[in-house]
C-alpha cells in the first residue's frame, strides 16, 4: 500500500479576506498523477498554491508526509517538493544553465559551491527533459514551450518526491503540449515521481491522470478516476455548458465533447 | 544575450583581476593628478608629501563610496525587480541627508562621536525614506513600478527640501559648507571617519555578497522564489535595510552622491550578466574606478574651481537614467 505524499485536511484557502475554497480535503499517494480541474476562479491555482505553502491557508492545514507543512522549513519543503508556476520569466536576463542550478538552492549551504553530484542531477534533468542545446541560451531567447520545459527541468533537479504544476502548457500549441505531458507521464511512471497539476483542458486531464479532483463552487465537487469525474452531468452542472462524453477510441479515456449553439436558443 | 566568452569560469576570474588592475592604476594616475600636480620625487618632501596623503585619503574615500552606492544601488534593483532602483531616485539619499542633519540641529553636544552619530542618524532617516515610498506605492498588495519611482522621486524632494528649509533656519548652528556637502563632497575632514565608512561599506557589501544565490532567485518572481525555499519577506527586508546602511554610510559623509548606483550597475550587467556572486563585485569595483574617475574630473574639470562630485554623477547619470527609461518602457509598463 503506498502511503499518503500530500494531504490537506479542511482546508480553506484564499486571499486575504476572500475567501475562495472551502473545506478541502483530499490526498494524493506516492506515485499517483492527480488532475485539478474546474472551472475558471474555480480556486485551482489558490489550492495549488496553498498545497505548496506559497500562500497560507486560511484555515486547516496541509500535510506533507503527516507533517503540517506549516512547520516545516521553506528550503526542507523544497527538497520535497517542486512548483511550476503557469508562466515562469526572469526579471533580469539569466542564461538557462543559471536557471537550472538555481534547483539546487534547497540542497546548498551558504557560500557552499555546486560540487560534481549537483552537476550531474543537472545533467540528468537535461537529458530528460531534452533540452540540452539550451541550456547556454538566455532564458529570453526561448520559446514559451523551450521556457516551460526548462522550468520543469529546474524543478527535477530540486529532486522533489512530488511535483506541482499550474497549467504547464496552458499558452503552448498541441505539440508542445503532447511533449509535456508525456515527460510528465514518463517521469510519474518510470521514476515514480508524484504528479499534481492544474488543468484547463478536460480531454488532457483525462487522457494523463490517474484521478481528478474537480473543484467548483468554492469546493470539491467531485473526485475519483476520470471515468467518474469526467461524467456528463457532472461536468455540465460545474461548467454551466452541455456535452456529451464518449469514449477516445484510441486510449479508452473519456473524452469531452462541447455542444455548440447552446447559447442563442 | 548570453556572454559566451563569460560560459568559461576562468574567464570570470580574469574579469574580476582586470578590474582590479583598472583600480589600482586609477588610483595611482589620479594620486598625482590634482590642483596641485605632485611627481614620485615630491612624495618624499614634506609639503607635497601631506598633500599626497590627504589625496590618497580623498581617493579611498571615493572608492569605498562609489562601490558602496553601486552595490546598494544593485541590491535596490534586484530585490524590487526594476533595473531604475537607485539609492538617489528611491529617495533614500536625501532621507539620509535630512537625517544628519537633524543630528547636528539636535545633538551639538553628541558631536564628538561623529563617527558613530552622523552614520547612525543617516542610517535612521534612510530607512524611514524607504519604508515610506514603499508604503505610498503599495497599492493592492502590489508596488508597481511607475508607483515606485513617482513615491521615490517626491519623497526624495521633499526631504530634500526640508533639509535645504533647515539650513536655512538654523544656518548659523550648521558646520560651514553644508550645501557644499549636501551635492557630494569627497574631503576627508577626519581619518577616523575614513575608518567608520570603512567598517560599514566592508560589513554592508559582505553581507550583501553571503546573499548573492537568493538575490538571483528573486528576479524569479516571489512565487517561484517562495517554492525555491527562499524565506523572501525576510531576506528582502534584511537586504533593504543592509542597502539601506551601505547608503546611509556614504551620506553620512559625504553627502548626496547621486546616480551612481543606476549607472554602475547597470554597465556591469550589460558587460556581465546577471549572476549576483560575479555581478556583486563587479558593481563595488565599477562604482570604485567610476567615483574615482568623476572626482578627478571634478578637481581638474576647470581648475582652480572644484566642482561638487554629486553634480558631475548626476550629468553623466541623469540622460543614462532617461534612455533607460526609454529603453525599457516596453519592457517595464507593459
Amino acid at each position: 500500500m503506498p502511503e499518503t505524499l500530500l494531504e490537506t485536511k479542511n482546508l480553506s484557502c484564499g486571499y486575504g479576506e476572500k475567501i475562495i475554497l472551502k473545506d478541502i480535503s483530499f490526498g494524493i499517494k506516492e506515485g499517483e498523477f492527480l488532475g485539478i480541474i474546474g472551472p475558471n476562479g474555480a480556486g485551482k491555482s489558490t489550492l495549488l498554491k496553498t498545497a505548496s505553502k506559497i500562500i497560507s491557508p486560511l484555515s486547516g492545514a496541509v500535510y506533507y508526509q503527516g507533517e503540517d507543512i506549516s512547520k516545516l522549513r521553506r528550503k526542507a519543503l523544497a527538497r520535497n517538493m517542486a512548483y511550476v508556476s503557469q508562466e515562469a520569466q526572469a526579471w533580469f536576463s539569466f542564461s538557462v544553465l543559471e536557471i537550472l542550478m538555481m534547483g539546487r538552492y534547497p540542497f546548498l549551504k551558504r557560500l557552499e559551491a555546486e560540487g560534481k553530484a549537483d552537476w550531474d542531477i543537472m545533467k540528468k534533468a537535461v537529458s530528460l527533459t531534452d533540452i540540452g542545446e539550451l541550456i547556454y541560451n538566455s532564458l529570453d531567447e526561448l520559446s514559451s514551450g523551450e521556457r516551460q520545459l526548462v522550468f520543469i527541468a529546474k524543478a527535477l533537479i530540486q529532486e522533489p518526491k512530488l511535483l506541482l504544476l499550474d497549467e504547464p502548457t496552458a499558452h503552448l500549441d498541441i505539440g508542445h503540449e503532447m511533449k509535456i505531458f508525456d515527460l510528465l507521464r514518463k517521469l510519474n511512471r518510470q521514476y515514480r515521481l508524484s504528479i499534481i497539476t492544474v488543468l484547463h483542458d478536460l480531454n488532457l486531464a483525462g487522457q494523463y491522470c490517474d484521478r481528478l479532483l474537480l473543484l467548483s463552487g468554492g469546493g470539491i465537487k467531485k473526485i475519483g478516476t476520470p471515468e467518474e469525474v469526467l461524467e456528463y452531468k457532472t461536468i455540465e452542472e460545474s461548467y454551466n455548458t452541455v456535452v456529451v462524453v464518449k469514449e477516445n477510441p484510441i486510449s479508452k479515456k473519456p473524452h469531452v465533447f462541447t455542444i455548440p449553439g447552446q447559447f442563442n436558443k | 544575450m548570453e556572454k559566451p566568452w563569460l560560459k568559461n569560469k576562468k574567464n570570470r576570474f580574469l574579469l574580476i583581476l582586470v578590474m582590479c588592475l583598472v583600480l589600482s592604476m586609477v588610483i595611482i594616475s589620479s594620486a598625482f593628478f590634482g590642483a596641485v600636480s605632485i611627481s614620485l620625487g615630491d612624495i618624499f618632501g614634506n609639503i607635497n608629501r601631506n598633500i599626497f596623503y590627504l589625496r590618497l585619503q580623498r581617493i579611498m574615500l571615493a572608492a569605498l563610496v562609489g562601490g558602496g552606492l553601486s552595490v546598494a544601488g544593485l541590491v535596490f534593483q534586484s530585490i524590487l525587480r526594476n533595473p531604475l532602483a537607485d539609492p538617489y531616485i528611491l529617495g533614500v539619499s536625501s532621507g539620509g541627508g535630512l537625517g544628519v542633519v537633524i543630528m547636528m540641529i539636535l545633538g551639538m553636544g553628541l558631536l564628538r562621536f561623529d563617527a558613530l552619530t552622523f552614520p547612525l542618524s543617516s542610517f535612521l532617516g534612510s530607512i524611514f525614506a524607504i519604508l515610506l515610498v514603499y508604503r505610498l506605492a503599495r497599492v493592492e498588495g502590489r508596488t508597481p513600478v511607475q508607483n515606485l519611482l513617482l513615491s521615490g522621486v517626491i519623497v526624495g524632494t521633499i526631504f530634500t527640501n526640508v533639509l535645504v528649509f533647515i539650513v536655512w533656519i538654523f544656518e548659523d548652528k550648521m558646520a560651514k559648507g553644508i550645501i557644499w556637502w549636501l551635492l557630494g563632497n569627497l574631503d576627508v575632514i577626519e581619518p577616523r571617519f575614513l575608518l567608520s565608512i570603512l567598517f560599514l561599506e566592508v560589513i554592508g557589501v559582505g553581507t550583501v555578497l553571503l546573499f548573492s544565490r537568493e538575490l538571483d532567485i528573486l528576479s524569479l518572481g516571489e512565487e517561484e522564489a517562495l517554492a525555491l525555499g527562499v524565506e523572501t519577506e525576510r531576506i528582502k527586508k534584511f537586504l533593504l535595510l543592509i542597502a539601506s546602511l551601505i547608503t546611509a554610510a556614504a551620506v553620512s559623509f559625504c553627502g548626496i552622491i547621486g546616480f551612481v548606483g543606476l549607472i554602475v550597475p547597470h554597465t556591469m550587467r550589460l558587460l556581465l550578466n546577471n549572476e549576483h556572486r560575479l555581478l556583486i563585485p563587479a558593481c563595488f569595483l565599477g562604482g570604485a574606478i567610476f567615483l574615482i574617475v568623476s572626482d578627478t574630473f571634478a578637481r581638474k574639470l576647470i581648475m582652480p574651481v572644484e566642482i561638487p562630485i554629486g553634480v558631475i554623477t548626476a550629468l553623466i547619470g541623469g540622460p543614462m537614467f532617461i534612455y533607460l527609461l526609454q529603453r525599457k518602457k516596453k519592457i517595464l509598463f507593459k
